[in-house]
């Protein structure tokens, strides 16, 4: 049987879940977002901010040009500015996914032909990306847009080199 | 003294819930909450009078009173299941599937327990038995309003006070067997008063709850989804995909 800290875990937890429940039913509203909407493919939610702004915000560019004037002041706040602006298009984003799931369960709900496995798949699909969006603002947070980006052609450096290694590898053998 | 003050308050209560259901013609649109609420109006004095005039009959009159209290709880799950997700087969459909997940990972709890132990059964008490099949409904009303929130599920106020009541009144069931299990009898006087004031307080909630009727909001629009349904979940797919891309460029050397 499960263990006393397992059952309390449990209890307490629909506790909570259900005055949660209760909290977000007595706000709701039953309007229904129009599905054919979703079935246009719109994505002016995430379209809101043009595809060269975020390039710019995670590229190193802007950052090397305010170090050639040697500010550290001036170089603090730009760091400061860009993590702030990157962090609100990171959420910006996680909230246009957030609403395109909403979208799809507001409609989903009264279609009797429903697949599990269709939504089981969604669900993961939404899932990975919510995470993503958490890693990418822990990561900003940590390291900065641009050295995010940094990162990332690091990381995408050590891929090559292991496949590379891997092909000699196989070629070795 | 005030044990017993909550004890006849109770009764009380129960008695207000159904003369309210009956009057605000309650009880056919909600059949198993009543007949669960009638039950334990019913259980709670015959209990009183075993207790007083044939003691010796209290405990076995207590455990069958107190199992069947459960499996109508159950009933009382599965009737919010049925009146609030009538308009909404979709969810209804995965509600089901989530269920029958639940009670299967119960069951072949049990089974596993009983292959490891065959001797489990008889050496478990029945507040482990009873403690065991909350959890089962306490997962199984997660499950349920883990659903009610993704989905989005409009509640119309009575519904909402049954479920409310129920999943508060389960909580507190686990807290308080899982308690009285590890048979720490400093807790014993505190959970005398406790058990009996929050069931108290869940007769209040359905009380305030179930006052008179308030139909459950029904969606506005009747459109046909049903040959949409693969259309909006590739649609929906598609979109998330695309999400995906625009987060990746950001960051993509």
């Amino acid at each position: 049987m499960i263990g006393a800290y397992g059952a309390l875990f449990v209890g307490v937890l629909l506790l909570f879940l259900i005055l949660a429940w209760v909290r977000a039913t007595l706000g709701q509203r039953d309007d229904l977002s129009d599905h054919q909407a979703l079935l246009s493919h719109e994505l002016e939610d995430l379209e809101a901010c043009p595809q060269e702004f975020v390039t710019r915000i995670f590229e190193g560019e802007d950052q090397k040009f305010i170090s050639r004037f040697a500010s550290p002041q001036l170089q603090k706040f730009f760091r400061r500015e860009r993590n702030a602006v990157a962090l609100l298009w990171v959420q910006e984003t996680s909230a246009a996914i957030r609403r395109i799931m909403h979208q799809h369960l507001e409609t989903s709900r009264r279609s009797k032909d429903l697949h599990v496995a269709t939504e089981a798949k969604i669900f993961a699909q939404y899932a990975q990306l919510r995470f993503l969006c958490g890693i990418l603002f822990v990561s900003i947070e940590l390291v900065g847009p641009q050295k995010l980006r940094g990162m990332a052609l690091y990381a995408q450096e050590l891929t090559q080199q292991l496949g590379h290694a891997r092909l000699e590898l196989d070629s070795a053998r | 003294m005030l044990g017993q003050a909550i004890w006849w308050s109770g009764i009380a209560l129960e008695t207000l819930l159904l003369i309210r259901g009956f009057r605000g013609r309650l009880l056919a649109r909600y059949p198993v909450f009543y007949g669960y609420i009638g039950f334990v109006l019913v259980q709670s004095l015959l209990r009183f009078s075993v207790y007083h005039w044939r003691p010796q009959l209290y405990v076995p009159v207590y455990w069958i009173t107190q199992a069947l209290g459960v499996l109508i709880g159950c009933a009382v799950v599965f009737e919010v299941y049925r009146v609030g997700l009538r308009a909404y087969p979709g969810t209804a459909r995965m509600a089901r599937n989530v269920l029958a997940f639940v009670f299967v990972m119960a069951l072949t709890k049990a089974l596993v327990d009983t292959w490891n132990n065959p001797h489990w059964l008889w050496i478990v008490s029945n507040v482990d038995v009873e403690r065991a099949l909350r959890i089962v409904q306490s997962f199984a009303i997660l499950a349920l309003v883990l659903l009610f929130l993704s989905y989005s599920i409009p509640f119309g106020r009575n519904l909402r006070g049954i479920l409310l009541g129920y999943g508060l009144f389960v909580a507190a069931s686990v807290i308080q067997l899982t308690f009285v299990t590890n048979g720490d009898s400093r807790f014993n006087t505190f959970w005398s008063y406790v058990s009996p004031g929050s069931y108290f307080a869940v007769l209040g909630v359905w009380a305030i709850h179930l006052w008179s009727y308030r139909a459950n909001p029904e969606p506005k629009k009747s459109v046909e989804l049903e040959a949409q349904y693969q259309r909006l979940a590739s649609a929906t797919s598609h979109r998330l995909r695309e999400a995906r891309g625009y987060l990746a460029k950001a960051v993509r050397p």
